[in-house]
């Protein structure tokens, strides 16, 4: 059985390090995601996602109740992403515009992908949180009851409203 | 990208995203240097106190020091916001006495802009809606304006150049609680009584940056018509005032935006210009001089159901429409259309005599309109008509949106849909 977000929190208040670790592997993908929805690059997903994690880090303290932990996180990446992204419109004036342009071409994931990865994060939060949890880390739906606090009942709806809301979506797009 | 293979889609694009071995470590090695390191909370003038007392100095003056330090460290605490609650953006809202409000909706050209003035209760004085350009395809009445003030509210239909007035108190009533419940007193007011009753899950985002807005995420038990299931208000840390709202609704049974029902399931509220003083005509309507006047207060317009359901009430306002307008009886359409005057019809059915309807070939099952506005208290009655069009003979159909008439309870009239 998989240790749930709150627990990993308390352990970490406890001064359990390694907790964190395990937090940070259960979450580098979601907030690879989240970084890229915004920054539409994923090489700066990655300094991004290593920010916010160093943020939730050093504000674990402040954080009321351990259980939004996964939400939480997800906030403070938008807000790294966002305070990146207004760092890059400045550097763009003194960077060549030739070397901007070819280092995003190479980070970028194609329109179909970020248009999905963009309609995830409109998802209602209990919805994308299962749904980044399910698809960007290994785990299964039992994981995820057990990560996330709630029943595999409770997660299996939300997984498949999520599928519905998506599927409906993207035909809207289609 | 098929959207049937949902699954599949997700994999690939989570594959996309990718990850690196390294990563853990990287970030392990950053919070190892970290100079913040996350504990029991500690008391900072405490733990000051101590690597204060662990350096040789005489006591006398670690105390000195200490009174020093203390003085900054309270001064330096005074410019860290303080801990945010709803109530504080309330009691910022009491002085509230006018505001301008934007509304966007995915797909809408403009925002629905709306003024609003409060008395000295908070109670709403006077307000003025004004709907601009709405999506292609969309079945309202096109823009329009809405003034409401003393329980009146007047609407002009700027497309159909007319004007309705709705006098009949309850009604206006109505009117003005529909955007009176974008008073962000009364949001946060609702918010805070959900909170105590269970009902919303509320989580408080406060940034140290006073210049950057505190987050309110409200997660609902339940849908509720305005915060959807989800509202995210953000509130200046400043002044503690509300500076936009943004709505998540929707719950997958039917989808309101593809059906364009007037429901959307996202909406974005902006708060603006808190107590700037607003002219008293802008809650006026400015009437053209050749607009249509209805009047609903000395009207009895549409059907009541008798001896029929209201089903069949509904199909029988409509067939009685369109049979009217084939025998050019335009007084009777006009009342069928929630009595639009018989001239205005005319004008619009009977002056070309090349272009007529000829005949209703069905009028289909009644649906129940879905948006959860109406409150199931309006129908939409599918039905095909046959024309004439400049000598051709066509073939249209319309869901006519038959409701209760505003004002007359027990009368049913087609709203829209035409």
């Amino acid at each position: 059985m998989k240790q749930s977000d709150a627990e990993l929190v308390q352990e970490i208040l406890a001064g359990n390090k390694q907790a964190f670790a395990l937090l940070v592997a259960r979450y580098e993908r979601p907030v690879r995601a989240v970084a890229i929805s915004i920054v539409k690059s994923s090489h700066t997903a990655d300094d991004i996602a290593q920010e916010a994690f160093v943020r939730s880090w050093q504000q674990l303290p402040n954080l009321r109740n351990p259980k939004v932990f996964g939400s939480w996180l997800m906030k403070i990446a938008r807000r790294c992403a966002i305070d990146s992204l207004k760092k890059q419109q400045s550097l763009k004036y003194s960077d060549s515009l030739d070397q901007m342009a070819a280092h995003e071409r190479n980070g970028r994931l194609d329109e179909k992908k970020q248009h999905l990865l963009e309609t995830i994060q409109k998802l209602p939060k209990s919805e994308r949180q299962v749904v980044m949890l399910r698809y960007f880390g290994p785990h299964t739906v039992r994981d995820l009851a057990d990560i996330v606090g709630s029943s595999v009942g409770t997660v299996t709806k939300q997984l498949s409203r999520a599928h519905k809301r998506l599927r409906s979506r993207l035909q809207e797009i289609e | 990208m098929n959207p049937e293979h949902i699954e599949q889609n997700l994999e690939q694009l989570a594959d996309a995203v990718g990850s690196r071995d390294s990563f853990v470590n990287d970030v392990m090695n950053r919070i190892e240097n970290s100079p913040v390191q996350p504990g029991k909370k500690q008391n900072r003038n405490v733990a000051f106190r101590r690597i204060l007392m662990k350096t040789p100095i005489k006591f006398t003056a670690a105390a000195t020091v200490l009174i020093a330090a203390t003085l900054s460290l309270t001064l330096f605490d005074k410019t860290v916001p303080s801990v945010y609650a709803l109530e504080q953006t309330v009691e910022a809202l009491n002085a509230m006495r006018s505001i301008h409000t934007r509304i966007y909706y995915p797909g809408y050209q403009d925002p629905v802009f709306v003024w609003a003035r409060f008395h000295k209760n908070g109670s709403t004085e006077a307000l003025r809606v004004s709907q601009s350009k709405f999506a292609p395809g969309d079945p309202h009445d096109g823009p329009k304006d809405i003034t409401w003030k003393n329980n009146v509210a007047q609407v002009l239909l700027k497309n159909k150049n007319t004007v309705v007035d709705i006098h009949d108190q309850t009604e206006a009533a109505k009117v003005g609680m529909l955007f009176q419940e974008l008073n962000p007193k009364l949001l946060v007011q609702k918010l805070e009584q959900m909170q105590k009753q269970g009902t919303a899950q509320i989580e408080i985002d406060q940034p140290d940056e006073i210049d950057q807005p505190i987050i309110i995420t409200a997660t609902l038990a339940e849908e509720n018509l305005l915060l959807g299931h989800q509202a995210v208000i953000l509130v200046d840390q400043a002044t503690k005032l509300v500076l936009s709202l943004e709505t998540l609704k929707g719950d997958g049974v039917f989808d309101l935006k593809t059906e364009h029902f007037g429901m959307y399931d996202f909406s974005r509220i902006e708060f603006f210009d808190y107590n700037q003083p607003l002219k008293d005509d802008i809650f006026s309507l400015k009437v053209p001089d050749d607009a249509t006047m209805i009047d609903l207060a000395t009207n009895i317009v549409g059907l009541s159901p008798g001896e029929m359901s209201i089903e069949e009430t509904a199909v029988e306002v409509v067939k009685r429409f369109w049979e009217s307008l084939i025998e050019q009886d335009y007084e009777v359409a006009g009342l069928m259309y929630g009595g639009v005057p018989a001239e205005k019809l005319q004008e619009a059915f009977g002056e070309q005599p090349e272009s007529k309807i000829l005949k209703v070939i069905s009028v289909d099952t009644v649906k129940i309109h879905p948006n959860p506005m109406f409150k199931n208290k309006a129908f939409l009655v599918p039905c095909t008509i046959e024309y004439l069009e400049e000598g051709q003979i066509k073939q249209k159909t319309y869901n006519c949106i038959v409701k209760e008439v505003d004002g007359q309870p027990g009368q049913w009239a087609i709203c829209g849909g035409i």
